[in-house]
């Protein structure tokens, strides 16, 4: 097979496993953060240089320092003349299909053949990591050929006939994947330091530059983003504390490893990273297999240790209060999610169950073949992708058409403080955004209450309103800019939703209200006699007075 | 879209009902287990009610049984038709958010299964390439 025919396979296979990216109507995935992604790639023009936005978290702005993924945002912005939608679904087939061409290319660096090989690449980017992004709503994790193309070129410096060419590569496609997500980078990290031993080793007759020069672009690249990421501030996504029992999470862990359970797409997150039992296989059973060559041995090791670190319990990042900067860059990705430590061992034990396939196909290719059937029923059937996959409608209330100016959001406040809710409510007035272009008072990439316009003023706006005595209130939303007040009337209770209609109205007037784009929605007019002249200082001291003592 | 209550300990004369705001219009249905769409099988302990309108992102709800409230919340709906399964646990009484439409005991015996089931796939997979490494090694 040519490396052509290879892509075309894998790409058939990621418009089947990421459907329906290919041909959406709405946007894919089930949970909140699709509709955060989308607002970002829709944002990504804007942001540039500084990563600051006036048309979020208004009337102040907001700074996005610590953006998921800076390839996402420049390939939003280069990619800015197609819809949002249309570049997300396109970074979910792509990168899908392209993250499992490196790895088959990988594969066949180390001495696979084709059609064993695309075993690798199955085994990397169809597995239960790659299904939790796509369902979440993070394409841009599956947009990962930079890692195999790492190992590829870090591999090469091993060899006598390495360049410094290869060195460089290493350390671009390193930084490539750090920009990618911080999360890919702890794997890719993981990975360079179990090759460490094959890259340092004197006995191998062979130029010492290249590897040199991959340590010295990684640890560059690696300082630069920890100075970034730290120098950003505060506000990364805020965690909900909620940590539990370390033998739980241990069995689950461990249930998950085999598959997606009958519960995991119910409320609010899929997060499953349950690995392909044949790719597992081949993999625990390659030292019968292949017996010689250091290289694919320590790939096991690697992706072994990945194994056991992606099982390890969560734990909290307040039992640590007084890590530094580096603690708190530990804390908000190892601690809270080290089951993303897994991609190196989706990787290793993809390219390592490709090298055994390609053994046992040579003896006996007929037989080996059902290797392949195994390997689809993994992806496919016990994953049970694209079947968990679900869609968000892409369009918007027309109510927001209504007026001008920028836009408060009004949802009900979760009764028990739920993230969830939080990450809901955030994620879908940044998404409507991305269809009115108002200014909007929510901040986008974060999830913490404290700092968002939007819910400090929801907060008063509903109050006064259900009090009858919103007059002032849409007075100080008139001070600080505010065209309109929209109110999503389908989560506040039938009580609430009466006297809020009521209450708002006798302040503004009567509201329009729109029953599309998958919303009741009302949206009452702020009337202000002129534009105000300042509303950041407006809000600056309105924040002082409501904080002050 | 579709509200299935697990529920095998109902009385005949029970009477499960679902009440929301759908794009502002109340309704109130009443779930059945009698056989009749889009119920599949009378007496089988899944009660089944179907609400219709256009596409909606959030639905705020309560589920009830006679005048007690089983379950109360708002759940987000992607695209399309969706079933919405709960399981009724008489300890409670209260009904539970599941992925399947069966009584709190069976769904954590069908968790189970599941569990064993892929487990047991697993188990399938590393003898047949155990089997393929014998093969290799005989000829």
């Amino acid at each position: 097979m040519s490396s052509r025919s290879v892509f075309l396979v894998f790409l058939g296979l990621a418009v089947l496993w990421t459907w329906p990216a290919a041909w959406s109507s709405g946007i894919p995935g089930r949970w909140p953060d699709a509709l955060g992604t989308v607002w970002f790639i829709d944002a990504s023009p804007r942001l540039w240089p500084d990563l600051t936005d006036s048309l979020t978290g208004w009337p102040a702005g907001a700074h996005y320092g610590r953006p998921d993924s800076f390839v996402l945002l420049v390939l939003s912005t280069v990619f800015a003349f197609l819809p949002p939608v249309a570049i997300y679904s396109l970074v979910s087939v792509v990168g899908t299909a392209a993250s499992a061409w490196a790895a088959e290319r990988l594969a066949v660096e180390l001495g696979a053949e084709a059609p064993w090989s695309l075993v690798a690449g199955v085994g990397f980017a169809l597995c239960g990591l790659s299904s939790t992004a796509l369902i979440e709503g993070y394409p841009y994790l599956v947009l990962n050929p930079w890692m195999p193309w790492m190992v590829v070129h870090a591999l090469r410096c091993t060899r006598p006939a390495a360049t410094p060419q290869d060195g460089v590569l290493t350390g671009i496609f390193f930084t490539l994947t750090l920009l990618s997500s911080a999360w890919l980078a702890l794997s890719a990290a993981l990975l360079l330091l179990g090759l460490t031993p094959l890259l340092v080793d004197r006995r191998a007759k062979r130029p010492a530059l290249p590897a040199a020069l991959a340590a010295a672009t990684v640890l560059g690249a690696g300082l630069i983003y920890v100075a970034l990421f730290v120098a950003a501030g505060d506000g990364v996504r805020q965690t909900d504390g909620n940590t539990a029992a370390v033998l739980s999470q241990l069995r689950l862990s461990l249930v998950q490893l085999a598959g997606p359970g009958l519960g995991v797409d119910v409320r609010w997150h899929s997060q499953t990273h349950s690995i392909s039992a044949t790719v597992l296989a081949l993999a625990v059973l390659a030292p019968a297999v292949l017996r010689r060559g250091r290289t694919w041995k320590a790939l096991l090791g690697v992706g072994l240790v990945s194994l056991l670190l992606s099982i390890s319990p969560r734990i909290s990042p307040s039992a640590f209060p007084g890590a530094g900067p580096l603690g708190q860059i530990l804390a908000s990705t190892v601690l809270r999610f080290p089951a993303r430590l897994g991609w190196a061992w989706a990787l290793c034990a993809g390219v390592v169950g490709a090298l055994a396939a390609t053994q046992l196909g040579r003896r006996s290719p007929k037989t080996a073949r059902v290797i392949f059937v195994f390997v689809l029923i993994d992806a496919f059937v016990i994953m049970r992708q694209p079947l968990r996959q679900g869609e968000h409608l892409a369009t918007v209330p027309s109510a927001y058409g209504a007026h001008r100016g920028p836009v408060l959001d009004i949802f009900p406040d979760d009764a028990q403080g739920s993230p969830a809710w939080l990450l809901w409510t955030t994620n879908l007035a940044c998404h409507h955004q991305t269809v009115h272009h108002r200014a909007i008072a929510e901040h986008c990439l974060f999830t913490s209450d404290a700092e968002s316009p939007r819910v400090l003023l929801q907060r008063v706006v509903v109050d006064r309103a259900l009090a009858r005595d919103a007059s002032e209130t849409m007075a100080l939303l008139g001070s600080l800019g505010f065209g309109s007040v929209v109110v999503h009337l389908d989560a506040f209770s039938e009580t609430d939703r009466t006297a809020l209609l009521a209450g708002l109205t006798a302040a503004a007037g009567p509201p329009v209200r729109s029953q599309d784009g998958g919303e009741d929605i009302a949206a009452f007019s702020v009337l202000t006699n002129s534009t105000p002249p300042n509303p950041a200082g407006a809000w600056a001291s309105w924040r002082a007075g409501t904080t002050g003592p | 879209m579709q509200v299935e209550l697990a529920a095998e300990a109902l009385p005949s004369t029970a009477q499960p009902t679902v009440h929301t705001t759908w794009l502002g219009a109340q309704k109130t249905v009443v779930l059945r287990d009698d056989g009749r769409l889009p119920d599949r099988r009378a007496g089988d302990g899944t009660w089944t009610a179907q609400l219709t309108g256009e596409e909606v992102r959030t639905l705020s709800m309560q589920l009830q049984l006679d005048e007690v409230v089983l379950w109360a919340g708002t759940e987000t709906l992607p695209m399309g038709a969706q079933t919405l399964r709960f399981a009724h646990d008489v300890r409670g009484p209260r009904a539970w958010r599941s992925a399947v439409a069966l009584p709190v005991p069976a769904m954590e015996v069908a968790e189970a299964s599941s569990v064993a089931a892929m487990l047991g796939w697993a188990g399938l997979v590393m003898i047949s390439m155990m089997g393929l490494i014998g093969r290799r090694g005989r000829r």
